[in-house]
C-alpha cells in the first residue's frame, strides 16, 4: 500500500506530472508504432472490398488476382495513388521505406515533391507529408523516432526487468539468509557439491551438440533446449539432495554446516560490480552477432549489481525491525515473511533503482547505435538517425528532434526516481 | 587496521582471478582462428598443391607456438570415452566431427583408427596429384571428386552418409584401374569404418571423466613461457590482428591523449563543483540553489554524443560559428618544428576545448549534486553547531569545517572515473577523431582486432579494481567507523 500512496504523492510535483506523461506516451508510442507510423493504411476499401494491409501486408488484392497485374502483392502497391477509400496512420511511412521523390536531407519545412498515379512530380499532398523531414536515402524521421522509441524502451525495459529479477533474488537471499541463515547437513553439502559435477556432465556436455545446432538455428529454439538443460541440471541436482538426506542418516555425515550465502552472493556482486561495464558491453556486442537480444542480455546480465546491493541492505534493515522479529517469532514461514511482509518494503527503492537503471539502459543503448555497434545496421534507432545527421550538418532536424527525445526521455525518467527516492 | 586491509586485497586478488577468467573467456570465444588472422597468405579453397602443403606447415607451427593446440584450463571435464588429447586435434571441424562419432559408437580406439585412415587416403591421394600434375582434364576431374568425398567423410559425422560415400569410393576404384594405387587405404578405411560401427557401446560415452591439465592454454595465458610471449601477467597480449604490433605498445601509443584529456576535464570538474556547490549550500532552498539544480539536472540527462555533434554543429561549422576546429589535436600540417612543449600546447588548445567539455559536464553535474547533498548532511551535525557556537566566523566554519567532511563521498566517486571515462572517450574520441585509447577500441571494434580489445578490457577491469581499493584504503583511514563494521 505504500508504494500505491507514494505513487500518489509523486504527481503533486509539476515536473513529476511532466515527466511521467512524457513516459506514458513514450509506452503508447512503443505499443502502437506499427498503427502510427506505417507505409500501408490502416483499412482500404478497394472495388467493394475491405482491406486491413497494416495487419495483413501479405493480402493480395481480390479485383488483381488474376495474375496480369504486376502488383499482386500488397506490399508493391502504390496505397498512396489507389482509388477508393483508404485510412491512413498518422504517418504515412515505415521507417524502412524510402521516398526515392524525396532523398538528400529533405529538410521538414522544405519543399517535398510527390508523384502521383500518372507518374508526374506534383508538390507533396498534406497528408503525405515528411513531417520532421527525411534522411539521405528518404527515410521518413518522425516514422523512425516513433519505431526507435519503441526499440529504445523495448530495450530499457526488458532488460531491466531481467537485471530487477537476478538482483532481487539475490539480495533478498543474501540479506535475509545471512551467513548463518541457511544451515544443511554435511552429508547433503558434500553429494550436492559432488553432484555439480554429474549435473553439468549430462545437462550440458551431453547436449551440447544440440545446443550448439538450436543456437545456429534460431534464438529461442535455443532458449527453449537451454531451459530444458536447465531443468536437467536441477533433477540430477534434486537426486543428489534425495541420495545426500539418506547420506545424513549416518552419524558421521549428519552434522549441521552454516554456508555463508550472505559472503558468497555479496563477493559474486562485488565481482560483477568491478566489470568495467561499458567497456564490456562494447566488447561483447563486438563479439556476438548484431541483434536487439543480445543487447536485452547483455545489459540485464551486466546490470544487476546496483540492486542487488540496495536490496540487501534494505533486507538487511528490515530484519532488525521489530515487526518482522515478530512475524519471525510467531512461526510465519520464510515464503511468507519475505513476500508479505518484507517484500512491500523493499519495492519502492528497487523501482527508484530500475528507474536509473532504465535510463542508463537507453543511454547506452543509443550510444551504441550511435557508434553503430551492437544494433543490427537497418534497423533505425533514435541513436543511428543522429549518427546519421551527423554526416551532414545542415540536416538539423537529423540530429535535433531524436536528441530531443533521448534528453526528455532520460530527464524524466530521472525526475520519477528522484522524486520516488526523495518520498521513500 | 590491518587486518582489514588484509581482507581488503585478498578479495582484490581474487577478484582479479575471476576477471583475468573473463578475459581468458572473450580471447577463447572470439570468432574467428587467431592463426587464420595471424598468417596473412591464406589459401583460398582446398586446392591440393604443393603451396598449400607448406602453409598447412605454417599453420601448424603457428598454432603450437601460441598454445592453441593445448587443453584451455588446468580441469576439464569429459566423456570418459574420449582421450584426453583430443584438444590436439584441428581443424576444429574435425575435432566436432571425431566427438560426435564417440558418441555415437562409444569407442575411441576404433574411431581414431577410422580418422587415421580418411588422413591417409587423403595424404595419398594428394602425394598422387602433385607427383602427376600434369595429367589430362578429366583423370584430374576424377581426382578432385574423390578429394572432394574425402572431406565429406571427415565433416560427417552421420553413419548412413559416410557409408554412402564410402560405397561410391569404392565403386570408383574397382571400375578405374589406374585408381588402383589407392586400393591399400580404401579398404583400410572400409575395415576402420566396419570396426566402428559394428558394435557400439555408446552408454560407454556417458561416463563422465574429470581431468588436470598441468600445461593449458590459461596457464600459458597468464604466466607465458618461453616460446609464446611473457604472458598477460607480465604485460604481454600478444600481436594485434591489424597492425602486427604488440597490443601493449600499441595501447601505449594512444594512451597519452586520453589520459591527457581525462586529466583535464577531472581536474576542471573538481574545480567548478566544489566552489559551486559551496556557494549552492549557503543558502539550501534559495533562488541560486533551485536554478543551478534544475539546470544540473538537465546537464545530467543530456547525452555526451548528442551534445558533441551539437557542439560541432554549432561551433566548428564554418555557415554558423567557425570558432574551434572540428577533428584531430592538432593542425593537419603538424606542429612547427622548432616548438617548445608549451608552444605545442598552445597550439593544440582549440582543438581540444570541445572534447573537454563533453568529458566534464556529466562529472561536473553528478559531483556538484552529490558535494551539495553532503554539504547539506554535514551542516546539520553537532560539531558545526559547535564551531558556529565558539563564534568563528561563517566563512571559516563553512570552507574549514563542513567542506573537508563533505569531500568524503567524493572520494568514492574517484574509483569510478577511470572505467568511465575509457568507456565515453570510445564515442568521444571517434566523434572529434582524437588519436586516443577510445579511437583506437573504436577501430579495433571495426576490423575485429579482438587482442586488442580483450587488452583492454582486463587493464580498464584492472584499473577499477585499483581504484575501488584505494577508495576503500582512503575510506578507511578518513572514516574510522569503517575499520570496525
Amino acid at each position: 500500500m505504500s508504494v500505491f500512496s507514494s505513487f500518489g504523492s509523486v504527481l503533486h510535483s509539476r515536473r513529476a506530472k511532466w515527466s511521467l506523461a512524457w513516459l506514458a506516451s513514450c509506452l503508447f508510442l512503443t505499443l502502437t508504432a506499427s498503427f502510427l507510423a506505417n507505409d500501408l493504411p490502416l483499412y482500404a476499401h478497394v472495388h467493394g472490398f475491405s482491406y486491413f494491409p497494416a495487419l495483413n501486408p501479405f493480402q493480395t488484392l481480390a479485383a488483381e488476382s488474376d495474375g496480369s497485374n504486376p502488383e499482386k502483392l500488397t506490399g508493391q502497391i502504390d496505397w498512396k495513388n489507389k482509388e477508393g477509400f483508404t485510412v491512413w496512420p498518422l504517418v504515412t511511412y515505415s521507417p524502412a521505406s524510402l521516398d526515392l521523390q524525396n532523398t538528400g536531407y529533405v529538410s521538414p519545412g522544405g519543399q517535398q515533391h510527390f508523384k502521383n498515379a500518372n507518374g508526374s512530380i506534383v508538390p507533396m499532398p498534406v497528408r503525405y507529408r515528411h513531417w520532421l523531414g527525411t534522411t539521405q536515402t528518404g527515410n521518413d524521421v518522425l516514422s523512425g523516432l516513433i519505431h526507435g522509441t519503441r526499440i529504445s524502451l523495448c530495450i530499457g525495459i526488458l532488460s531491466m526487468l531481467i537485471a530487477g529479477v537476478i538482483g532481487l533474488v539475490t539480495g533478498m537471499v543474501s540479506g535475509y539468509s545471512g551467513d548463518k541463515g541457511l544451515r544443511v547437513r554435511s552429508g547433503v553439502l558434500i553429494l550436492l557439491l559432488a553432484g555439480i559435477i554429474p549435473a553439468y556432465f549430462y545437462a550440458f556436455y551431453v547436449r551440447g551438440e544440440i545446443l550448439i545446432q538450436a543456437l545456429q538455428n534460431s534464438i529461442f529454439l535455443f532458449l527453449f533446449q537451454a531451459l530444458v538443460s536447465c531443468l536437467l541440471f536441477f533433477m540430477i541436482l534434486l537426486l543428489f539432495y534425495g541420495l545426500g538426506r539418506a547420506l545424513s542418516k549416518i552419524r558421521l555425515f549428519s552434522r549441521y554446516i552454516h554456508v555463508p550465502l550472505d559472503l558468497l552472493l555479496s563477493r559474486i556482486t562485488e565481482v560483477f560490480a568491478a566489470l568495467p561495464r561499458l567497456v564490456l558491453i562494447i566488447t561483447l556486442s563486438a563479439l556476438a552477432r548484431p541483434s536487439l537480444i543480445n543487447l536485452v542480455l547483455i545489459f540485464g546480465l551486466t546490470g544487476w549489481t546496483d540492486i542487488a546491493r540496495i536490496v540487501r541492505a534494505e533486507m538487511l534493515k528490515i530484519r532488525k525491525s521489530d515487526y518482522l522479529q515478530v512475524a519471525i517469532g510467531q512461526g510465519l514461514p520464510p515464503r511468507r515473511i519475505i513476500f508479505v511482509h518484507a517484500l512491500p518494503n523493499i519495492i519502492q527503492p528497487v523501482l527508484v533503482s530500475i528507474l536509473f537503471g532504465v535510463s542508463g539502459v537507453i543511454l547506452a543503448e543509443s550510444a551504441l547505435s550511435f557508434l553503430g555497434i551492437g544494433v543490427p545496421f537497418d534497423t533505425v534507432t533514435w541513436g543511428s538517425l543522429i549518427a546519421a545527421g551527423r554526416e551532414n550538418f545542415h540536416a538539423w532536424w537529423l540530429v535535433v528532434f531524436p536528441g530531443l527525445a533521448i534528453f526528455f526521455t532520460i530527464w524524466s525518467l530521472h525526475v520519477l526516481a528522484d522524486e520516488l527516492r526523495v518520498i521513500s | 587496521m590491518a587486518r582489514y586491509l588484509l581482507k581488503r586485497i585478498v578479495y582484490f586478488i581474487f577478484t582479479l582471478f575471476l576477471i583475468s577468467l573473463v578475459s581468458f573467456a572473450v580471447t577463447v570465444c572470439a570468432p574467428g582462428d587467431p592463426v587464420d588472422r595471424l598468417l596473412s597468405s591464406a589459401v583460398a579453397g582446398q586446392e591440393m598443391s604443393s603451396q598449400a602443403a607448406a602453409v598447412e606447415t605454417q599453420r601448424v607451427q603457428l598454432r603450437h607456438q601460441l598454445g592453441l593446440d593445448l587443453p584451455l584450463f588446468y580441469i576439464s571435464l569429459q566423456s570418459a570415452a574420449e582421450p584426453d588429447t583430443l584438444h590436439r586435434i584441428f581443424p576444429l571441424a574435425d575435432r566436432n566431427t571425431l566427438k560426435a562419432l564417440t558418441k555415437r559408437c562409444g569407442n575411441w580406439e576404433k574411431v581414431s583408427d577410422y580418422y587415421l585412415g580418411i588422413l591417409n587416403f587423403q595424404r595419398t591421394l594428394a602425394l598422387h596429384y602433385i607427383r602427376n600434375a600434369s595429367g589430362e582434364a578429366s583423370r584430374k576431374q576424377k581426382l578432385n571428386d574423390l578429394a572432394v568425398l574425402g572431406m565429406g567423410l571427415r565433416s560427417t559425422p552421420d553413419e548412413a552418409v559416410a557409408g554412402r560415400s564410402l560405397r561410391q569410393i569404392t565403386e570408383w576404384i574397382n571400375t578405374d584401374s589406374s585408381l588402383q594405387f589407392l586400393s591399400a587405404q580404401v579398404a583400410g578405411m572400409q575395415r576402420a569404418f566396419a570396426g566402428m560401427t559394428k558394435e557400439p557401446l555408446s552408454m560407454n560415452y556417458y561416463c563422465p571423466a574429470l581431468r588436470f591439465h598441468g600445461e593449458n592454454q590459461y596457464h600459458r595465458w597468464l604466466f607465458g613461457s618461453s616460446g609464446s610471449g611473457k604472458g598477460v601477467l607480465r604485460g604481454d597480449f600478444g600481436l594485434s590482428y591489424i597492425s602486427r604490433q604488440p597490443v601493449g605498445s600499441y595501447i601505449l601509443d594512444r594512451l597519452p591523449w586520453t589520459v591527457c584529456l581525462a586529466f583535464i576535464s577531472v581536474l576542471l570538474a573538481y574545480a567548478i563543483s566544489i566552489p559551486l556547490a559551496a556557494r549552492m549550500a549557503k543558502k539550501p532552498g534559495g533562488s541560486l540553489d533551485h536554478r543551478v539544480s534544475a539546470f544540473l539536472y538537465l546537464l545530467y540527462s543530456m547525452p555526451g554524443f548528442w551534445l558533441a555533434t551539437l557542439l560541432l554543429m554549432v561551433f566548428a561549422n564554418p555557415e554558423v560559428l567557425p570558432v574551434f576546429p572540428a577533428s584531430g589535436v592538432k593542425p593537419v600540417a603538424g606542429y612547427p618544428p622548432d616548438a617548445s612543449f608549451f608552444q605545442n600546447a598552445w597550439i593544440s588548445l582549440p582543438y581540444l576545448v570541445l572534447p573537454t567539455v563533453c568529458y566534464s559536464y556529466a562529472f561536473i553535474a553528478v559531483l556538484t549534486r552529490l558535494l551539495r547533498v553532503s554539504l547539506q548532511q554535514v551542516s546539520g551535525q553537532d560539531y558545526i553547531r559547535t564551531a558556529r557556537a565558539k563564534g568563528l566566523d561563517e566563512k571559516t566554519v563553512r570552507l574549514k569545517h563542513a567542506l573537508p567532511n563533505a569531500l568524503l563521498p567524493a572520494v568514492t566517486l574517484f574509483a569510478e572515473v577511470f572505467p568511465l571515462a575509457i568507456g565515453g572517450s570510445v564515442i568521444i574520441e571517434s566523434i572529434f577523431t582524437i588519436p586516443g585509447m577510445g579511437s583506437g577500441i573504436y577501430q579495433s571494434i571495426q576490423s575485429q582486432d579482438y587482442p586488442v580489445l580483450v587488452c583492454v578490457f582486463t587493464l580498464t577491469g584492472l584499473m577499477t579494481m585499483v581504484g575501488y581499493l584505494l577508495t576503500d584504503i582512503t575510506y578507511a583511514f578518513l572514516d574510522p567507523r569503517i575499520r570496525y563494521s
